[in-house]
């Protein structure tokens, strides 16, 4: 397979064309997930903006109309809408969980069932999530089950 | 389609479980009992469609909490009982003191067991999921190695 590098001039904006038999193969997916982990989204906290990279981010999550990224150890607040953050995801590990909340599906330990037909995701970090049984297909999709 | 499927999946559950139940009932309290097929079937059919639109009670714009979780299974349990019951009186599913007691532990017990059923499912679905993860992982830890 050829692979070419063009340098381009700051002022343009850099872009990634994968030009390729087959859409679904791994390593395009592999190109995609690298390229979405290397997006950022802005997070806020004591009046300072922080970048953070969606590979870093463990969940969004909209409480009361707010909007908060969780990283491994430390909380932010975002400006961005629920419907926002999904687009920017789109492609990424990142997926919808429940109503309010998006999960990083590579910072997921392990799912357990719960009686209420939901399931709760224990995640890299120790903390629990739950995930909607109406997500959990997506869930299922990313991880190619 | 995905969610017509969804329900007509619950709508069958639903309606073995109460065929189950009535059976274990008809064992156990009138074994020589004949039961017109038809009218039967179709009220078994009635008692499924009400069960399943009581469901109603699980709606919430937000995600529910574990706690509103039971509190609305709660309710549930009595809005069947309260649904179900003056319905089997009415026909002729039980008559006295002591069959309305039975008839209401089968009703929590049929409910009992649709959640059973539920989290069946669901486990079967969080290992495979486990499963898909930990082979992942593995596979990210080969790629690593040089």
């Amino acid at each position: 397979m050829r692979v070419t590098v063009e340098q381009i001039d700051r002022e343009r904006e850099e872009e990634l064309i994968v030009r390729c038999h087959d859409p679904g193969a791994a390593w395009v997916q592999g190109v995609q997930e690298a390229v979405s982990g290397q997006q950022t989204v802005c997070g806020w906290r004591e009046d300072e903006m922080h970048r953070l990279k969606l590979s870093e981010v463990f969940y969004f999550e909209v409480v009361d109309e707010r909007a908060f990224v969780y990283t491994q150890a430390d909380v932010f607040e975002a400006k961005e809408k629920l419907y926002e953050f999904e687009r920017l995801c789109a492609g990424s590990a990142l997926f919808r969980c429940s109503k309010s909340m998006i999960l990083n599906a590579d910072r997921i330990d392990y799912v357990r069932p719960s009686l209420s037909g939901r399931f709760e995701a224990v995640l890299s970090n120790g903390e629990k999530v739950v995930v909607s049984r109406k997500y959990v297909a997506e869930l299922k999709r990313m991880l190619g089950v | 389609m995905k969610n017509i499927m969804l329900w007509a999946r619950r709508y069958v559950t639903i309606y073995g479980i109460i065929m189950l139940c009535t059976f274990f009932m008809c064992l156990l309290f009138n074994p020589t009992s004949e039961l017109p097929v038809v009218s039967y079937f179709g009220r078994i059919m009635v008692f499924t469609l009400l069960s399943l639109l009581s469901m109603v009670v699980y709606y919430s714009r937000d995600e529910l909490t574990p706690k509103g979780w039971w509190l609305r299974t709660a309710l549930h349990a009595l809005l069947l009982e309260a649904m179900l019951l003056p319905l089997a009186h009415r026909w002729g599913f039980w008559y006295s003191g002591t069959d309305i007691i039975v008839y209401a532990a089968f009703i929590l017990l049929a409910k009992a067991l649709w959640h059973l059923v539920d989290y069946g499912i669901s486990a079967r679905t969080a290992a495979q999921i486990n499963e898909r993860i930990r082979e992942n992982r593995l596979e990210k830890r080969k790629d690593m190695i040089p």
